[in-house]
């Protein structure tokens, strides 16, 4: 099993669209895939339609047991694609961790479990660098990092390097993208071009910033369901297979 | 809990009836709708059906394989009326064929209309919450029939559950997985068990004459379903089928012909032998026929192309003696010969003889070791010198001891029965290989001297010959070490045990 976190410092980046989309074409392309959205926002678990639990106090039992965690599984519209929708109470993540023991590893081993029925999680994460964070980069095999190309978001992306540097992190688990590029500005082409000469992990492919991504939340479902032949899917079945060939080559 | 079930309907269905039956927080999502008009292939044995698997063509002119609910293989059938795996175009699908059916037809066994409105139960997020598939099946001109599949997603138990309950009212009746498989052997498909070795359920005390009769009219009976594949030439093996169980009619009467009065084995004799003998000719032909591809491969490149025109003239004399069966089949004659010879085996039993009256079980035991002995007092004189004609009378020993291992086979412990009919089998193949080698070296050398064969022809002729007379030697080399091996110390004993022990049920059987 294989854990994909789509991470970013900062928000609006289009984190919970990549999730979504890229669970999408995993699972079409065989993956037994499972999205578990993070964000107490719950943006991907509003684009599948599926609604958080009732119970109070659900991300506290989110991390202490594994038993939890599967009664929470909900099965999407999409063949071999689950979901674990978001709960309010994943806001007080920070704190819970800091009650718990191992806080770093957490994660982890709450996922640990699901290794026999899934091939593939997707972590959709919160715009957080914090405990959460440290327990979301020492579960994940590969960090994907959305980034637009600004000044602003170059400047958030150091950051988030220079904490993997501080804490130690692998940083080759982090691989970044351009997403929301514009590709008629000037700036995002010169500071994309920086960027991948300072960065060598930056994957090829990029999106687009296109009015079908945010039609996601009119239609709530992937792109491919009702913008089949648009560029924005076309751009997010690249991402996937590029992305696909990172996972494979990460088994060998 | 399960978050699947299937279910067949009492009564018509339709999408309006499932979406009134819902709960009311629950409401149907568009349908689509799929119509297939299905044909199911198979031999006369229902084999592919057995090994759990569908061959089936729609009207888009694909033939296609199923297991379970997968299409696992398809290709397009090049014409109509194909019948052979030879005839389809080279690939997976033919390849599987031929280790499945290998030489048989498959003819379409059954034709029906699946209608199929796949749904979706959403909630009012408009998020399926449970996938439905509803069947209308029509078949001949019965009334259609209709069935439902229901599948929960998980994390919606509770919809499901609440969804089964609001269907209760159509009085579903519960029915195991809908795979293609099952929905075809709801609307009727004819599955059961065939076997190609029927059940006489024998008693050990039965008296023989009893026993065998109803042997021999069990075998008749059997041989009488080839018949109409004979008659429309549907494949080789009805044929083939229809001699096997004359013989083995013929072969238990013969092997107790003490337990009938003379006038009664006569009568029985010489229907048996009519029935027999009437497709000799077409069968020969047929075996003939059937091992082209072997023939050609046995012969160097430049002696191929007579064989090939010969072949023609083969065909052709097929057609004639095809023809000379249906003749000999679809008479009223052959209609009161067979009669005859079932009402003969009907009869009252007369009991005349000592060995009518004795219990078969002793009778077989008496018959297979004598056999046996025989088997071995002539198997240890075969020599590097002895006549041809010695070793074909082994083989008939071998042969009759084999169908009397394998007919009266349900009177004895199955695990022996099976151990010494593979001891029997290792030297009757090779005698078995070596009489058809002869017999089919004889068959080339008499075609050879016919009128109007060409030299080309005759050049192919006696290479073949010659082919088939050194394997026939080969054969012959290896008779005297197989025989050695199954008249060995432990086949002794193993088929004393056998044939000498009292009747114990056996627990396996």
């Amino acid at each position: 099993m294989k854990i994909l976190a789509c991470y970013s410092i900062k928000g609006g980046v289009g984190k919970s669209a990549t999730a979504v989309n890229l669970a999408y074409w995993a699972a079409k392309a065989g993956y037994r895939t499972l999205l578990l959205d993070l964000d107490s926002q719950g943006a991907s678990s509003f684009y599948f339609r599926v609604k958080p639990p009732v119970q109070k106090n659900w991300g506290k039992r989110f991390l202490q047991a594994y038993g939890q965690i599967i009664k929470q599984i909900k099965e999407s519209d999409y063949p071999g694609l689950d979901v674990i929708p978001a709960h309010l109470s994943f806001r007080n993540f920070d704190i819970l961790l800091d009650e718990l023991g191992k806080r770093k590893k957490r994660l982890s081993q709450a996922l640990k479990g699901l290794k026999k029925e899934y091939d593939l999680v997707i972590l959709d994460c919160p715009p957080t660098i914090s405990r959460l964070a440290e327990n979301i980069f020492n579960a994940a095999d590969i960090v994907l990092v959305p980034v637009i190309p600004t000044t602003l978001s170059e400047r958030t992306f150091e950051q988030l390097l220079k904490f993997f540097k501080q804490q130690d992190f692998n940083r080759s688990k982090l691989i970044p993208f351009f997403t929301m590029v514009d590709a008629r500005k000037q700036l995002h082409h010169e500071i994309a071009i920086g960027m991948r000469k300072n960065y060598k992990h930056f994957l090829r492919n990029a999106i687009p910033h296109a009015t079908d991504v945010e039609k996601m939340g009119k239609y709530r479902a992937p792109i491919d369901t009702f913008a089949h032949n648009s560029q924005a899917n076309r751009a997010y079945i690249a991402l996937w297979q590029e992305l696909e060939q990172h996972l494979k080559e990460s088994d060998q | 809990m399960n978050l699947w079930i299937d279910w067949r309907l009492q009564k018509a269905t339709s999408i309006a009836d499932l979406a009134d039956s819902l709960p009311e927080t629950l409401h149907l999502g568009p349908s689509h709708s799929c119509h297939e008009k299905l044909t199911v292939y198979d031999d006369f044995n229902g084999t592919i059906w057995r090994a759990g698997l569908a061959l089936l063509s729609d009207d888009s002119g694909w033939l296609s394989l199923w297991q379970k609910n997968q299409q696992i293989l398809t290709t397009r059938m090049p014409q109509k009326n194909i019948r052979f795996w030879w005839q389809l175009p080279a690939g997976d699908l033919a390849e599987k064929l031929e280790k499945l059916i290998a030489i048989r037809a498959f003819t379409p066994r059954y034709k029906c209309l699946i209608s199929t409105e796949r749904l979706n139960v959403l909630n009012h997020d408009e998020k399926i919450v449970t996938r439905i598939e509803l069947y209308r099946l029509e078949y001949d001109d019965s009334q259609p029939m209709f069935l439902v599949s229901l599948l929960g997603l998980r994390g919606y138990e509770e919809d499901f559950s609440r969804i089964l309950k609001s269907l209760s009212p159509l009085n579903p009746q519960e029915v195991d997985r809908l795979t293609l498989r099952q929905l075809l052997a709801e609307t009727g498909l004819q599955t059961a068990e065939f076997s190609p070795v029927p059940k006489f359920n024998l008693l050990p005390e039965e008296p023989s004459e009893v026993a065998v009769s109803r042997m021999a009219e069990i075998f008749l009976s059997s041989a009488r379903q080839y018949e109409a594949g004979i008659l429309a030439d549907i494949d080789t093996e009805f044929v083939h089928q229809y001699r096997v169980n004359i013989r083995k009619a013929w072969s238990v009467i013969n092997q107790f012909k003490n337990a009938y009065t003379a006038q009664r084995y006569q009568e029985l004799k010489t229907g048996l032998k009519i029935l027999g003998s009437r497709t000799n000719t077409l069968r020969d032909l047929d075996v003939f026929l059937l091992a082209q591809d072997q023939y050609i491969n046995m012969l160097p490149e430049h002696l191929r192309p007579g064989l090939d025109a010969l072949y023609r003239r083969i065909k052709r004399r097929r057609t004639m003696a095809f023809k000379k069966v249906i003749e000999a089949l679809d008479c009223a004659e052959y209609q009161l010969l067979v009669e005859q010879i079932s009402q003969t085996l009907q009869q009252k039993p007369e009991l005349a003889t000592k060995l009518s009256k004795t219990g078969i079980r002793s009778a077989v035991c008496h018959e297979g070791l004598s056999l046996y002995l025989k088997i071995s007092t002539k198997g240890k004189n075969i020599d590097a010198e002895t006549p041809d004609g010695k070793i074909h009378e082994l083989r008939i020993l071998g042969k009759k001891l084999r169908y009397l291992l394998e007919l009266f086979g349900e009177l004895f412990p199955r695990r022996q029965i099976k151990q010494l009919v593979g001891d029997l089998k290792k030297i009757q193949d090779n005698l078995g290989r070596f009489n058809d080698y002869s017999v089919q070296g004889l068959f080339m050398a008499n075609i050879g001297q016919e009128k109007n064969i060409t030299d080309e022809q005759r050049a192919s002729i006696y290479g073949l010959v010659a082919v088939l007379y050194n394997k026939q030697n080969q054969e012959r080399s290896l008779v005297e070490t197989r025989l050695a091996q199954f008249c060995n110390s432990q086949v002794v004993d193993e088929f004393q045990k056998l044939f000498s022990q009292p009747f114990a049920k056996d627990s396996e059987k």
